[in-house]
C-alpha cells in the first residue's frame, strides 16, 4: 500500500545535478573520479551514495551526480579536474525534478501506465533505469526497499505527478 | 417469471445469493455466479435478440465468448456497453440489459418484415447498390442504416476509470482449464514465474462443465489445489482476463473485467484493467470451440451447441429443453444426451452423421446407445418454430425423412482449436481431415499450445499436453526441472474423447437460404455459394462480399463452416482455399480500456514550461505545440486572438515585445572536439566562430533535407551553446547522440541536453536594447549574433543577440528553477517602456513579414536548404551530415518546390491553400503560413512554388476548396520586412 502523502516531489529540484562523460583512457580517468569522489563509480545500471552526493549511471561512460547546492560548484570544479582532458561535465540542475516515491508498493505504482518491470527482484537498492511512464521520461533510482527517486523533465513532472497521485490513490482503495 | 427451467439442485451457482436484475425492462431472478444468458434461459426466456440484417429473431447459441446471436447492451448511460454477448456477462444486482437491433421491441418487432424480401437481399447486394445513380445511393444507405446493425454506441462519455499496467514473467499460460492449470503447474514447479489469465470468472475451463476425477480429487479440489500452488510460488493469477492480443517478442495484451459490462466500479472507480504482459514463454491453452451444422433454420431460438447445453445445465443448473433432437459428428453430444436425460428431458433423437462403422465407442456412446434413440448416417433437415423458439426438426433418418417434435436442438459440428492468438504470433497451422480441424504447428515465437487447442482429444492428452508444455517452456528458459515428475493423471479417460468424423454436407433437401453459417452478421450457405458463382474464389474475397467472419465475434463459429463451404464449391480441400488472417483483439474491447488513463485532460502529457503558472496569470489563449502548453496571446479586455496577435507584433514592431523561449531546443557540447563534433552536425561553417560569438546554423537529415534550424554559440573555447526548435527537440536530442555514438565515436566532445536546465525570455524591438541596459547597466547588450553574461534581479545569465522577429533582440538565459525574478523584472521594465508581452500568434505573423522558416512548416522533412533559399549558407567543403546526399541530381532540379512569397491582389490568403495558375490546373505549390503585414497591413503569405525563385511577379490563384476560400496572389521574395537587416543592428 502506497501512502499518497508521501509521493515527494522535489520541486524545484534544491540539489545540483551534473551530467559527466568519459571519452578517453577510461581507467586512468575512472580512478581518478573514483579520488575525487570518495567512491567508484557506479557499473551499467547502479547507483550509489558517495558522501553526500549520489551518483547515478545515465548511458555508456556518462554519469549523473546529485550534489548538495551549497557544494555544488565544489563538486562540478572537482569532476572536471578529475575528467582533465579525457572527458567533460555539464551542470543540468533544475533539468530534472525528483520525485521520491515511498511505501512498499513502489513497484506496482510503477507498473501502472508504464513498460518498466519495476517488479523484477533484480531491481533493487542502488539499481537506475530509464524508462517511459505515462508518455513521460524517467529515470528510476531505487534507493531501499521502500523508496525510490523518480527523474523527469520538469515540464512534464505535474501531468506525472498527477497520474501517480490517483494511481496510488487507486492502489490504497485497493488494499483496504 | 421464476426459473421455469432451473434444476433443484447441481449447477455452481449459489441458490443462497438471489440477484435481481432487468432485460427489456422486466426484472427477472438469477443466482450468484450466472450469466445473463443462464440467467434468462432458467425464467424461461428464448428470444434474446435480433439479426443483424434480416432481423431474425435469435436466441442463445453458445455458453461462452463464441456466442454470435445472444448480444445485448448492458448499463445505462455513462456505463452503457453495446453488443456484450450475454454468455460472458455474469448478473450483478441492479443489472439493466436490453436487446438490441429491434424496433419497437423485442417481441414485435416490424422490422422483421425485412426478411420477407431475403431474396431480393443475398450476400453483396450492398456493394450492387453502388452500381446505380450515386443520388440513389443516398436513398439506400438511408434505409441500410436505419434497418441494419447492432447495439448503438453511447452517447454519454464513460464515467468509470481504466488502467494500463505492465507485467513480466517467465511463463504466461492463457487458459485455466486442464491443460493451462497442468502447464503452469509444471512451470510454476520448475521455478518459473508465472501469470496464468483465465477468461472466465473461475479457474477450470471445461472441468466447470465436466467435473473429473484428476490425481485421485475432485476436479473443484483439484483446481483449488492448483490455485494455492500457483500462488504459494508467487504466481499471479488473473480472472475475468481475455489475452486480446498477441504481439512481437512475446507481447501480450490482456483485457481484465475489473467490473462487469455496465456495473458500477469500486469506490477505485476502476472498470477494466489493460495487462502489457511480456513473456519469456507463452503456453496457449486456449481450449477448442464446437462448430454448429447446416440445416434450415439452425439459428432460431432454441437451437444450440452441444457443449452448451451441458454447460448450462451442469454449471447453471439450467436445462434448455425437454424435448431434444441433438445433431452430431462426434461423440461429445452423447454426454450432452446423457446428462439431459439424467436431468428428465426427453432425447427424441441423436441424429449421427457418421455410419455405424465409423462412429466412436466412448463409454458415453455406448451408454447411450443402450438407452437413448440413436441414429447413424442421420441428418437434420431443417428446424421449425419461431421466435418463441423450435417446435419440431426434420431430419433425414435411414433415408427418409422423418418429423421430430422437440423444444432444444443441440447441435455438435465438431470442435476448431482456438488458434487465434497462435496465428497472431505469427505461427502456422496443420490441417486434419478427419476432425476437420486446423491446429497449431510452427510456432514462431517462444510460444507453444497445448490442450484442445493444440488438437488433444480427451481429458487424458489434456492434461499431459499442458503438462509437457510447462515442462519445455521452462526448460527453455534454463530452468531446472520440476520437483513432480508426472503429469496429472485422470480418471474416466475414454470417456472423455470426441472423435470427430468432419462431414461439411448438409441433408440434400436442406434449403440453403435459410441455413446460417455466420449468424452474426446473416450470412447463408446460399451467400457463399452465390458469391462463388458470382466469381468470389478467394477466401479474402468472399469473406468481404459476404462479410462471413467480418462481425465482432470474428466468426468463431462460422469461419471454418464458410471456408468448407468454398472449399465444396471449388473441389478443392479445405487448407488449399486459405485462410483468412487472425487479428487481435481475440474478443470485442472497449475503447476504454485502450485509451487507458489517457482521457480528458490526461490524453496526452501536458508539458508546461516552467513560467507556465505566471503565463497562467495572464489568462492566455493556449497553443498546443506538440506536448508543450505554450501562451498564443495574451488578450486585453474584449480582444479576440487576431486583435491580440496584432496589438502584440505592433508592439514589437514599434516599441518592445517579450516573450517565453525556454521551450527550444538546448544542448551544451563541450570538449576539445567540440567544434568538429558541430562541423559535421550544421551544415553551415560553426567551427571558425570567435569565443563569444554566435551563428544561425541548419541541421540536415542524412538524405539532405533540413530537419531543423537554430544557432550555435562559442562560450569558450571547448565549450558551444547549440539551440534548435521547440517542436523539433527531441528529434534533435536523438540525432546528435546518434552523431556522437554512431558517426563520430572517436571525438572528444560531450553532449548534454540542457532544454529545461535553462529557461529564457526573448526581448525584441526597437526598445530592446534598452531594456537590457536598464536592467544590466550600461553596455551590458551584445551586438547581433553575440553573446554575454551578467546578473539580472541577482540571477547569473546568459545574453544571446538573436533575432526572429526581425527586430534587434535578445534571448536572456536563466536556469530555470531561478527564471522567475529574472522574468518578473524584464517584463516590468519591458512594461515600463510602452511594450508587452507576446505569444506564439505574433510571433508567426512577425516571422512571416520577415521569412524565416519554421518546423512543420516551410522545414517540412521534404525541403533543401536551397529550396529555401538558404543555399549559399552551406559549408562548400562538406563533410556535414546530409552533404553526400545533396549531390543526387534531383536535388539540383530547377522545378523544385522553392520558398517564395505571396502577396494577395485581393481577399485574404488562406492557410493551407494550394497554387494554381488558373481554375482546373494542377496545383504548382502550397501556402505553408499565412499572416497580415503588421504595419502596412495587407495579407501576405510564405509557400512552396515549382521553380519558384524565376517566377516573382507571377500572378496566382491560392485556392482552398475544402474552406471555399481563394485568393489572387502576386508571387515576391520570401521578405516582407527590413530586407538589408538594419533592424537588428544598433
Amino acid at each position: 500500500m502506497i501512502d499518497t502523502q508521501m509521493l515527494k516531489r522535489v520541486t524545484p529540484e534544491t540539489g545540483r545535478l551534473i551530467r559527466f562523460e568519459i571519452w578517453s583512457d577510461a581507467d586512468a580517468c575512472l580512478d581518478r573520479l573514483a579520488k575525487a569522489l570518495g567512491t567508484e563509480l557506479p557499473q551499467t545500471g547502479k547507483s550509489a551514495n558517495a558522501g553526500d552526493l549520489r551518483l547515478v549511471w545515465l548511458e555508456p561512460m556518462t554519469w549523473l551526480v546529485r550534489a548538495p547546492e551549497a557544494r555544488g560548484a565544489a563538486v562540478l570544479a572537482r569532476i572536471e579536474e578529475a575528467l582533465a582532458s579525457d572527458g567533460g561535465a555539464c551542470d543540468i540542475s533544475g533539468a530534472l525534478v525528483r520525485t521520491r516515491i515511498t511505501g512498499p508498493a513502489w513497484r506496482t505504482l510503477l507498473t501502472i501506465g508504464g513498460v518498466f518491470d519495476a517488479e523484477a527482484d533484480t531491481f533493487g537498492p542502488g539499481c537506475m533505469a530509464a524508462t517511459v511512464i505515462a508518455h513521460a521520461p524517467v529515470r528510476l533510482d531505487v534507493i531501499s526497499k521502500t523508496e525510490i527517486d523518480a527523474y523527469t523533465p520538469p515540464s512534464y513532472a505535474p501531468d506525472l505527478f498527477e497520474f501517480w497521485d490517483h494511481a496510488a490513490a487507486r492502489l490504497n482503495l485497493q488494499a483496504r | 417469471m421464476s426459473q421455469t427451467l432451473r434444476q433443484t439442485k447441481g449447477g455452481r451457482i449459489d441458490r443462497s445469493r438471489t440477484i435481481r436484475f432487468q432485460f427489456d425492462g422486466k426484472t427477472h431472478k438469477g443466482f450468484e455466479g450466472d450469466t445473463l444468458a443462464s440467467a434468462l434461459l432458467a425464467d424461461g426466456v428464448k428470444l434474446f435478440g435480433r439479426s443483424f440484417k434480416y432481423h431474425r429473431p435469435r436466441g442463445v447459441m453458445a455458453a461462452g465468448i463464441e456466442e454470435p446471436s445472444a448480444l445485448v447492451g448492458a448499463g445505462t448511460a455513462g456505463r452503457y456497453e453495446a453488443n456484450t454477448r450475454a454468455t460472458d456477462l455474469f448478473i450483478y444486482p441492479g443489472l439493466k440489459a436490453v436487446s438490441q437491433n429491434r424496433w419497437p421491441s423485442l417481441g414485435l418487432d416490424l422490422l422483421s418484415g425485412i426478411s420477407l424480401i431475403s431474396p431480393f437481399i443475398p450476400a453483396g447486394f450492398y456493394y450492387k447498390t453502388f452500381f446505380g445513380p450515386p443520388k440513389l445511393w443516398m436513398v439506400y444507405e438511408h434505409f441500410i442504416r436505419m434497418a441494419a446493425g447492432l447495439g448503438k454506441a453511447p452517447k454519454v462519455a464513460d464515467k468509470d476509470g481504466y488502467e494500463h499496467r505492465a507485467a513480466f514473467c517467465d511463463v504466461l499460460v492463457v487458459g485455466s482449464g486442464p491443460a493451462g492449470l497442468a502447464a503452469a503447474l509444471a512451470a510454476s514447479a520448475s521455478g518459473a514465474k508465472v501469470i496464468l489469465a483465465e477468461q472466465d470468472r473461475e479457474l477450470g475451463g471445461s472441468l466447470l462443465t465436466d467435473a473429473a476425477t484428476i490425481d485421485g480429487q475432485a476436479s473443484d479440489e483439484w483446481i483449488a489445489a492448483a490455485t494455492t500452488s500457483l500462488l504459494a510460488k508467487g504466481g499471479r493469477i488473473l480472472t475475468r482476463t481475455t489475452a486480446a492480443g498477441f504481439y512481437d517478442h512475446g507481447l501480450l495484451n490482456l483485457i481484465e473485467r475489473v467490473t462487469e459490462p455496465g456495473q458500477a466500479p469500486g469506490a477505485d472507480g476502476l472498470a477494466q484493467r489493460l495487462w502489457r504482459v511480456r513473456a519469456g514463454q507463452v503456453i496457449l491453452a486456449t481450449g477448442a470451440l464446437e462448430r454448429p451444422r447446416l440445416f434450415a433454420g439452425n439459428d432460431l431460438p432454441g437451437v444450440m451447441l452441444s457443449g452448451a447445453v451441458r454447460t448450462y445445465l451442469n454449471r447453471y443448473g439450467v436445462r434448455t429443453g425437454q424435448k431434444v433432437v441433438l445433431t452430431t459428428d462426434n461423440d461429445d453430444a452423447y454426454r450432452t444426451a446423457l446428462a439431459l436425460a439424467e436431468a428428465g428431458a426427453q432425447i427424441v433423437a441423436i441424429l449421427d452423421s457418421r455410419a455405424a462403422s465409423a462412429a466412436g465407442n466412448s463409454l458415453s456412446l455406448r451408454r447411450a446407445q443402450t438407452r437413448l434413440p440413436v441414429h447413424f448416417g442421420a441428418k437434420l433437415i431443417a428446424a421449425k418454430g419461431s421466435a418463441k423458439g423450435v417446435k419440431s426438426a426434420k431430419a433425414l433418418i435411414d433415408g427418409q425423412i422423418t418429423n421430430l417434435v422437440c423444444d432444444l436442438i443441440a447441435v455438435s459440428g465438431g470442435f476448431s482449436p482456438v488458434v487465434h492468438l497462435h496465428m497472431q504470433a505469427g505461427g502456422t497451422l496443420s490441417w486434419n481431415e478427419t476432425t476437420g480441424a486446423f491446429s497449431p504447428d510452427i510456432s514462431r515465437q517462444n510460444q507453444t499450445t497445448a490442450g484442445a487447442a493444440s488438437g488433444a482429444d480427451g481429458l487424458g492428452q489434456t492434461l499431459t499436453s499442458g503438462w509437457e508444455a510447462g515442462l519445455a517452456a521452462a526448460k527453455a528458459l534454463g530452468l531446472k526441472g520440476s520437483s513432480v515428475k508426472t503429469p496429472p493423471a485422470c480418471a474416466e479417460a475414454d470417456d472423455q474423447v470426441c472423435r470427430s468424423l468432419a462431414d461439411w454436407l448438409p441433408a440434400p433437401q436442406t434449403n440453403l437460404k435459410k441455413a446460417f453459417v455466420d449468424y452474426q452478421n446473416d450470412v447463408t450457405a446460399a451467400d457463399l455459394d452465390l458469391a462463388w458463382r458470382e466469381g468470389y474464389r478467394s477466401v479474402e474475397h468472399m469473406k468481404r462480399y459476404t462479410t462471413l467472419g467480418m462481425a465482432t465475434d470474428q466468426g468463431k463459429t462460422s469461419n471454418l463452416v464458410g471456408l468448407a463451404r468454398l472449399a465444396l464449391a471449388e473441389g478443392r480441400p479445405v487448407p488449399s482455399v486459405g485462410l483468412t488472417t487472425f487479428r487481435p483483439p481475440y474478443t470485442p474491447v472497449t475503447l476504454g480500456v485502450l485509451a487507458g488513463e489517457h482521457t480528458g485532460a490526461h490524453l496526452s502529457p501536458r508539458r508546461r514550461p516552467v513560467l507556465y503558472q505566471v503565463h497562467a496569470a495572464q489568462k492566455p489563449i493556449w497553443q498546443p505545440v506538440g506536448y508543450w502548453h505554450r501562451p498564443r496571446a495574451y488578450p486585453q479586455g474584449r480582444e479576440d486572438l487576431h486583435q491580440s496577435a496584432h496589438r502584440e507584433s505592433l508592439a514589437v514592431r514599434t516599441k518592445v515585445g517579450v516573450t517565453d523561449v525556454s521551450t527550444l531546443g538546448k544542448f551544451d557540447v563541450v570538449g576539445p572536439d567540440a567544434a568538429a563534433f558541430l562541423e559535421l552536425v550544421c551544415a553551415t561553417t560553426v567551427g571558425k566562430l570567435a569565443v563569444g560569438r554566435g551563428r544561425y546554423t541548419l541541421m540536415l537529415r542524412e538524405d539532405g533535407m533540413v530537419m531543423d534550424d537554430g544557432t550555435v554559440w562559442r562560450v569558450a573555447e571547448n565549450r558551444f551553446f547549440l539551440t534548435s526548435s521547440t517542436g523539433g527537440a527531441d528529434r534533435m536530442s536523438a540525432h546528435l547522440s546518434y552523431v556522437r555514438k554512431v558517426l563520430a565515436p572517436q571525438l572528444k566532445v560531450t553532449v548534454a541536453n540542457v532544454q529545461e536546465h535553462w529557461a529564457a525570455a526573448a526581448i525584441a524591438g526597437p526598445l530592446a536594447k534598452a531594456v537590457v541596459e536598464n536592467l544590466m547597466g550600461e553596455g551590458a547588450a551584445p551586438r547581433h549574433m553575440s553573446l554575454g553574461f551578467g546578473p539580472l534581479a541577482g540571477i547569473p545569465t546568459m545574453i544571446l543577440a538573436a533575432s526572429y522577429s526581425g527586430e534587434r533582440a535578445f534571448e536572456i538565459y536563466a536556469p530555470s528553477h531561478q527564471i522567475g525574478p529574472v522574468w518578473d523584472a524584464i517584463v516590468e521594465q519591458a512594461r515600463g517602456l510602452g511594450g508587452c508581452l507576446y505569444g506564439l500568434e505574433a510571433l508567426e505573423i512577425l516571422r512571416i513579414e520577415k521569412g524565416h522558416i519554421v518546423v512543420g512548416g516551410e522545414i517540412d522533412g521534404r525541403a533543401t536548404a536551397d529550396d529555401l533559399g538558404l543555399g549559399k549558407m552551406l559549408r562548400p567543403s562538406g563533410g556535414f551530415v546530409g552533404a553526400t546526399a545533396l549531390g543526387r541530381p534531383a536535388m539540383s532540379d530547377p522545378q523544385r518546390l522553392q520558398l517564395i512569397g505571396l502577396e494577395a491582389i485581393s481577399g485574404t490568403i488562406p492557410e493551407g491553400s494550394m497554387l494554381i495558375t488558373a481554375k482546373g490546373a494542377v496545383p504548382c505549390g502550397h501556402v505553408t503560413a499565412a499572416g497580415m503585414n503588421v504595419v502596412q497591413g495587407g495579407s501576405i503569405a510564405l509557400g512552396f512554388l515549382q521553380g519558384g525563385r524565376a517566377r516573382l511577379g507571377d500572378v496566382l490563384t491560392a485556392t482552398s476548396p475544402t474552406r471555399k476560400q481563394a485568393a489572387q496572389v502576386k508571387v515576391v521574395a520570401p521578405v516582407f520586412y527590413d530586407l538589408a537587416g538594419d533592424q537588428y543592428r544598433d
